[in-house]
């Protein structure tokens, strides 16, 4: 057999993932099958299974990252509307649980087959996670603090979102705007002020 | 005292299990080789464990990870502050999760294993860790009403973040931990309005 060209490769791994992300919104996680992946895609499975050679949980996993894109994506447009750390901050936290709650593909993620985001989402998934995410806020915290900072900074309000994402609190819920900020007040906030402070950090 | 050995028997036969695992991995460890490495039956294995192979992973999984927090639980249980308490705990957390050798093993060969009991103790988990540090956050000056109960949530859920994920910080350097105890975890219970 001749391997296509790894740009095809990419392409058609676009394709599937996309595919998977339209047929979780419009008939379910569980009643998602390979099969239909393929045939939404229209790529072959066995093209398919070249891109994904471990099948649904793979392809499950990666649309598990192009959520968290697209939450990164839809949160950067709402932070760079800010410009004091705060807002950044209540706004971000705020966009995540809002993208969180009305997105039909992470609804199902979480609530039907939560073991997929939890096992991507934990150890080295959730570094993972940290590192883009502190990367993409970096450049609005570090409008109120230096770089490093900043990286540190964003990875702390990352943790914090990743945590009630994860396992949410009935008695903070963060689509009520005046819990997030009693969050960013209480906690938030403060470990970002005394991080900046630090006088250790070089 | 009949629980008591029964539960010694369970533990014999799980302890066996994480040898086992150890030495073949998840795939070629039959429950034959359990009840080799264990001294049990194969009869006796199936008595306690029904399900076989399959149940006695997912015990595994939730022994070792019970196990775990018993661990964390000593090294920081004569700890004075809130300080302490965490800068100990995420020195020793960190430790311990990089030396359970069996549970890196299953995440690697059949993380579907360990799936469900994530799920499951997630919840429960941050219970654990926050009815913990409650005291400490009360003799904090936090009061013992709903203030400081919310903070110890926050704050267990931070530790276990920093547990799981350690970023950019190095969990394995004291100094930096107590750096990061300092700067990002008391900060966040100082700010809490008292």
């Amino acid at each position: 057999m001749i391997d296509e060209p790894s740009e095809q490769g990419g392409a058609n791994a676009v394709r599937v993932v996309a595919a998977a992300i339209d047929c979780i919104a419009a008939q379910g996680l569980r009643r998602t099958t390979v099969e239909d992946i393929a045939a939404a895609s229209g790529v072959s499975r066995a093209t398919l299974y070249r891109s994904f050679p471990g099948g649904r949980e793979t392809i499950l996993a990666a649309v598990v990252d192009a959520e968290i894109a697209r939450l990164l994506a839809s949160l950067e447009a709402v932070v760079a509307g800010t410009s004091d750390l705060r807002d950044t901050l209540i706004g971000g936290i705020g966009e995540a649980a809002r993208f969180v709650a009305t997105d039909p593909v992470i609804e199902q993620l979480l609530f039907e087959d939560p073991a997929v985001v939890l096992t991507h989402l934990e150890f080295e998934g959730m570094d993972r996670t940290l590192a883009t995410a502190s990367l993409l806020l970096q450049p609005y915290l570090a409008r109120h603090m230096d770089g490093e900072a900043a990286l540190r900074a964003g990875e702390w309000a990352t943790r914090v979102v990743l945590s009630f994402l994860l396992v949410p609190d009935d008695d903070q819920d963060l689509l009520d705007r005046a819990a997030v900020e009693r969050l960013v007040d209480d906690h938030v906030l403060p470990g970002i002020v005394a991080l900046v402070a630090d006088p250790v950090r070089h | 005292m009949i629980d008591a050995r029964r539960e010694s028997v369970r533990e014999r036969i799980l302890e066996g299990t994480s040898r086992a695992i150890c030495v073949a991995g998840v795939r070629r460890t039959s429950v034959e080789d359990v009840a080799r490495e264990s001294g049990c039956s194969r009869a006796t294995i199936y008595r306690h464990f029904p399900g076989g192979r399959d149940e006695l992973l997912d015990a595994l999984v939730a022994f070792e990870h019970r196990r775990f927090f018993l661990r964390l639980g000593a090294a920081v249980a004569d700890a004075v502050t809130l300080e302490e308490v965490m800068v100990r705990g995420l020195l020793v957390a960190h430790r311990a999760l990089a030396e359970l050798e069996v549970l890196q093993i299953v995440l690697r060969e059949q993380p579907e294993v360990l799936e469900p009991s994530l799920v499951r103790t997630s919840q429960s988990t941050l219970e654990l860790v926050a009815e913990f540090l409650l005291p400490y956050l009360v003799k904090d000056g936090l009061g013992d009403g709903p203030v400081a109960q919310r903070t110890s949530r926050f704050m267990a859920r931070m530790v276990l973040s920093y547990i799981s994920a350690p970023g950019r910080w190095d969990l394995t350097d004291p100094e930096e931990v107590r750096r990061l105890v300092e700067c990002e975890l008391m900060a966040s219970v100082r700010g809490v309005a008292r």
